[in-house]
């Protein structure tokens, strides 16, 4: 019991330290690698080490060569059983106003072993309050727009439903 | 004085400090693996975006036909005193270009158009000088004159043009598009219209990115209403844009550069692909 119960802590054990010496800075490099190979750069931001995760800060996001959206924070928490990414301060370009939200001041998605096959999504910005899910297993989004503001400029992406109200849907 | 075995085995716990020890050579080992991989195979620097220092090429497009509005009287030209004149019947002054050091001038006869320079010969007509809307021409001792957009030797007021572009102006900016002189002009209002309400696009016209080679090249054009100002400008199913006022339409950005100066512009040239011939088609904005 006692030779179980080390290999059990030492596992815990190693994991944490794992992630807490992981050099999170350079893995965040190799996942603007990647985002680059899909056109997308997250540029201009000041990366901070939070020791069980990291903060991104004022980022400016290109989309295609084109500027989407600057002054862009992120901050990534990640414990195991738990992670939890807050994107704030979202300011969509000028050009995109009339086809897409002015602002997302808030967005959280957290995911949680107690509901693994989800990530859950939650937001606050000028087309109002979202809440929705990530289904894993189904490769689904489900976006909930409880209220909507600036409807007539996000309305082409939702559909209404009597009892979900609008909502937008995809699957990847 | 020597404290004994049993006092030490107190302080230093030999099971304790073997955990230590192996917290420590885990810590250590995790770190060492560390550095490895980010030596390995982790970038040492991040992404950033780098603004192509894209010089944009010169782009001017002169319209001689109409263009006496445009062209400053040159009074070093000395216009011959009280000349004999006669008419060119069958020529037509499409153009004139008249400068100190240059003297261009576009003539049509029949429906052929030849660009002509000072001395240059049509027909044994030379072309000797020129004024602000009209051009000279010198044959057999005699001199003919042939003014803009006239085949008689009549001379227009200056402001008469001035007035008409005026007046045309204010038409076509109620009309949307209209031909003058066979360009298309489009009225401001209408493009701001468009800008201000991009669903009206998609209502009009359904275009799709052009891929070549997995690169983007230009957008084709799926759907054209009819009747819609997209068919009015002379765009047909099948076309591919291939390009915007000379610069070529091979990226998201080249597009939405365009988009968002749009209100500016003054010229239009849509360079379009149609049955694998390129074409350009020009359009005035007023």
């Amino acid at each position: 019991m006692q030779m179980v119960k080390r290999i059990v802590g030492g596992f815990i054990l190693a994991l944490l330290l794992l992630w807490l010496f992981a050099p999170k800075q350079e893995l965040y490099y190799l996942v603007e690698k990647s985002l680059k190979k899909q056109n997308i750069i997250i540029s201009n931001e000041t990366i901070k080490d939070t020791w069980m995760g990291l903060k991104i800060e004022n980022a400016d996001i290109y989309n295609n060569g084109i500027k989407m959206a600057n002054g862009v924070n992120l901050n990534l928490v990640f414990l195991f059983l738990y992670a939890k990414l807050d994107v704030d301060n979202v300011n969509i370009n000028e050009a995109f106003h009339l086809m897409a939200p002015k602002k997302i001041d808030t967005l959280t998605a957290t995911y949680s072993v107690l509901n693994p096959l989800n990530i859950l999504l939650k937001g606050e910005g000028s087309f109002g309050t979202l809440n929705g899910k990530v289904a894993l297993k189904d490769r689904r989004v489900e976006v909930l727009f409880p209220s909507p503001k600036e409807l007539k400029t996000i309305k082409k992406f939702l559909k209404k439903d009597a009892t979900k109200g609008w909502y937008y849907e995809t699957n990847y | 004085m020597q404290p004994k075995d049993g006092t030490m085995k107190q302080i230093i716990n030999s099971k304790h400090l073997s955990t230590l020890i192996f917290i420590l050579m885990v810590v250590a080992i995790i770190k060492i693996i560390w550095i490895a991989i980010s030596l390995l195979f982790l970038p040492k620097a991040g992404e950033n975006y780098q603004e192509e220092n894209r010089v944009k090429k010169l782009y001017y497009r002169v319209r001689l036909n109409n263009a006496s509005t445009h062209i400053a009287p040159i009074n070093h030209i000395k216009a011959p005193t009280a000349p004999k004149v006669s008419s060119m019947s069958g020529y037509k002054l499409l153009g004139l270009y008249n400068s100190k050091k240059t003297l261009v001038v576009t003539v049509e006869k029949g429906r052929k158009t030849t660009i002509l320079s000072r001395h240059e010969k049509i027909n044994g007509f030379e072309l000797i000088s020129a004024g602000a809307n009209y051009a000279l021409f010198k044959k057999s001792g005699r001199e003919f004159k042939l003014s803009l957009n006239k085949v008689k030797n009549t001379m227009p007021s200056a402001t008469k043009p001035t007035r008409k572009n005026s007046t045309l102006k204010r038409q076509n900016s109620n009309k949307g598009i209209v031909e003058n002189n066979g360009v298309k002009v489009i009225s401001r209002n209408l493009l701001t219209s468009y800008t201000k309400n991009i669903d009206k696009i998609w209502d009009d016209i359904s275009i799709a990115q052009n891929q070549k080679n997995g690169k983007l090249n230009g957008f084709k054009i799926n759907y054209v209403k009819k009747g819609s100002d997209f068919e009015k400008l002379g765009l047909k199913r099948g076309d591919v844009l291939m390009g915007i006022n000379n610069e070529p339409l091979n990226s998201l950005k080249a597009a939405m550069g365009f988009f968002k100066k749009i209100n500016n512009i003054e010229n239009l040239t849509l360079t379009v692909e149609r049955h694998g011939k390129s074409e350009d088609i020009e359009y005035e904005i007023q």
